[in-house]
């Protein structure tokens, strides 16, 4: 063997354990005699993977999740869909939930648990899209993105218990990803109702422009042609198909606007808009529409208890297990806190 | 491997989970492999989106040859990128590399590792590299490939690949130092 394909050889093994999270020095010292070559090769790595390190804006991710799972439908063998097509159609989702979630196949059980670090962590995570996916209501999707947030928790101490600083931070990132799209379903439009969900995924609500820039991690790198200030909240929705939900890092949510509502006209507002009194009396449809507002204020304020306690548990575990981890797990464990706190933070402001 | 070869087949009887699962497996890498690629984030969005979309299609066709099913995904990319790139040449555009500052960017060439560089600064810098060694630092390190696997998607030995990731490593770090002077 060459001297320069030893080196190489010798390069790619310390790529790989400083990748999988050891100190550079200690390769170093593995290999002292190339020391000095190797050390600036492993730091220009590293500084490629962290700069390499980004992911697409979460708005996105979340249409372009939908998207991918309107085509695997549109895929589908013909033949099953053309019986009673509607019933079919939702017939399929609801068996799929149900083998999910009530009975279970194995691995899915198994996956249910699973951490980070472990192979079924992906089926865990595709499971719980599918969760989304079929939760129509805005603030129910609010309340399961909530208990998302509680694994991610459990999974943050777990993986800060195992030393594995990489994996803390990445589930950082997901809890982050997955509080900021509580927060924006929790926000303002947020209702009961199918409709009232996608409204609120439509409606460019304002915590998404503040929520971005106080994500703690990651950037969410917003293109130029975004639009910078997002309009003001409406019942009717927006023709263009900018989604306001920060970050949904599932795969099935709600449907962006363009898809699901194909530019209604303004006048065709979500069954929770309230008319005014002075045009319309109170006739069975307003009492129809002030129940909803009654029945959303309930699982507003239902919603708003849940987070509440789960905050100031949550923000409790991570702060009683920041004391008992090693220094150098520290920098991630405190920006899991900062994350958690301003998360919950912004779902309860949005929930006033 | 065994576990992706039949995940492989249940996603090509349109199993939604498994398919659900390959795409949230390797969305962020293809999408990270696009951006250091082309350097535009919102055009990556939209390519990466389609490569799903045409392996949606396409899936049914796939032949498992025991190589990850990620490897298939960069190829579809890779054929996408060499598509968009050259449709994008046809075309007068602002380059990624010229919209970043130099202001921005440490002088001093002892910081070049030690400060944070920025995926903009990555992407410029790449450039400057020869294609099989762009290559090797995007599937590499934005795929996050072994070198075994970017040993298969590239059609080459892993020898050949490891010369490969030393030498762009290399001529990444040069140009990186060159760059702040």
């Amino acid at each position: 063997m060459g001297r320069e394909s030893e080196f190489d050889n010798i390069l790619d093994e310390c790529l790989e354990r400083v990748i999988k999270g050891e100190d550079i020095e200690a390769c170093l010292a593995r290999h002292p005699e190339h020391a000095a070559e190797l050390e600036p090769l492993l730091r220009t790595a590293l500084e490629t993977r962290k700069a390499v390190a980004i992911g697409p804006r979460p708005e996105f991710r979340q249409r372009a999740g939908y998207e991918f799972q309107t085509a695997i439908r549109d895929t589908q063998p013909k033949g099953s869909r053309s019986f009673f097509r509607w019933q079919v159609r939702w017939m399929a989702p609801v068996a799929l939930i149900i083998g999910l979630l009530m009975v279970g196949s194995g691995t899915v059980t198994a996956a249910s648990s699973s951490l980070p670090d472990e192979p079924l962590y992906r089926v865990k995570l595709a499971t719980e899209s599918v969760q989304l996916a079929f939760t129509p209501s805005a603030l129910d999707k609010a309340e399961l993105y909530a208990r998302f947030a509680d694994k991610r928790v459990e999974e943050i101490i777990k993986m800060a218990d195992k030393g594995k600083v990489e994996q803390v931070e990445k589930t950082t990132e997901r809890m982050n990803n997955e509080l900021i799209a509580m927060a924006n379903l929790a926000g303002p439009g947020a209702g009961p109702s199918e409709s009232a969900g996608v409204a609120t995924l439509q409606a460019p609500v304002p915590a998404t422009a503040e929520a971005a820039p106080k994500a703690p991690l990651r950037e969410v790198p917003v293109p130029a042609t975004a639009p910078s200030a997002a309009p003001a909240p409406a019942p009717a929705p927006a023709p263009e198909p900018t989604p306001s939900v920060e970050k949904a890092p599932s795969l099935m949510q709600a449907p962006p606007p363009a898809v699901e509502v194909p530019s209604p006209p303004e006048e065709e507002a979500p069954v929770t808009t309230i008319p005014p009194a002075s045009v319309k009396g109170v006739g069975p449809e307003n009492k129809r529409v002030t129940k909803n507002e009654s029945e959303k204020s309930d699982k507003q304020e239902k919603l708003r208890t849940i987070l509440s306690e789960k905050a100031a548990k949550n923000s409790k575990a991570l702060r009683d297990h920041l004391e008992k981890v090693s220094e150098k797990l520290k920098p991630a464990l405190e920006q899991a806190i900062e994350v958690a706190d301003r998360g919950y933070e912004q779902a309860l402001e949005n929930l006033h | 491997m065994q576990d992706e070869e039949s995940l492989i087949r249940r996603a090509q009887q349109r199993d939604q989970v498994a398919l659900t699962q390959l795409y949230e497996e390797n969305f962020d890498r293809i999408y990270r492999y696009i951006v250091l690629k082309i350097g535009d984030r919102t055009e990556a969005e939209d390519m990466t989106q389609q490569v799903f979309l045409n392996a949606l299609q396409s899936i049914s066709s796939y032949k498992w040859k025991g190589m990850p099913f990620a490897s298939w995904l960069y190829r579809i990319a890779h054929n996408q990128i060499v598509d968009y790139l050259r449709k994008k040449s046809r075309h007068v555009s602002v380059p990624l590399d010229e919209s970043i500052s130099k202001a921005d960017v440490d002088s001093d060439p002892k910081h070049v590792t030690e400060r944070k560089m920025e995926i903009e600064e990555l992407v410029v810098a790449t450039k400057k590299l020869t294609a099989a060694q762009q290559e090797v630092i995007s599937l590499r390190f934005a795929g996050e490939l072994s070198i075994a696997e970017v040993a298969g998607v590239m059609g080459k030995s892993e020898g050949a690949i490891k010369a490969l990731q030393h030498s762009a490593i290399v001529a990444l770090r040069k140009v990186l130092s060159v760059e702040v002077v």
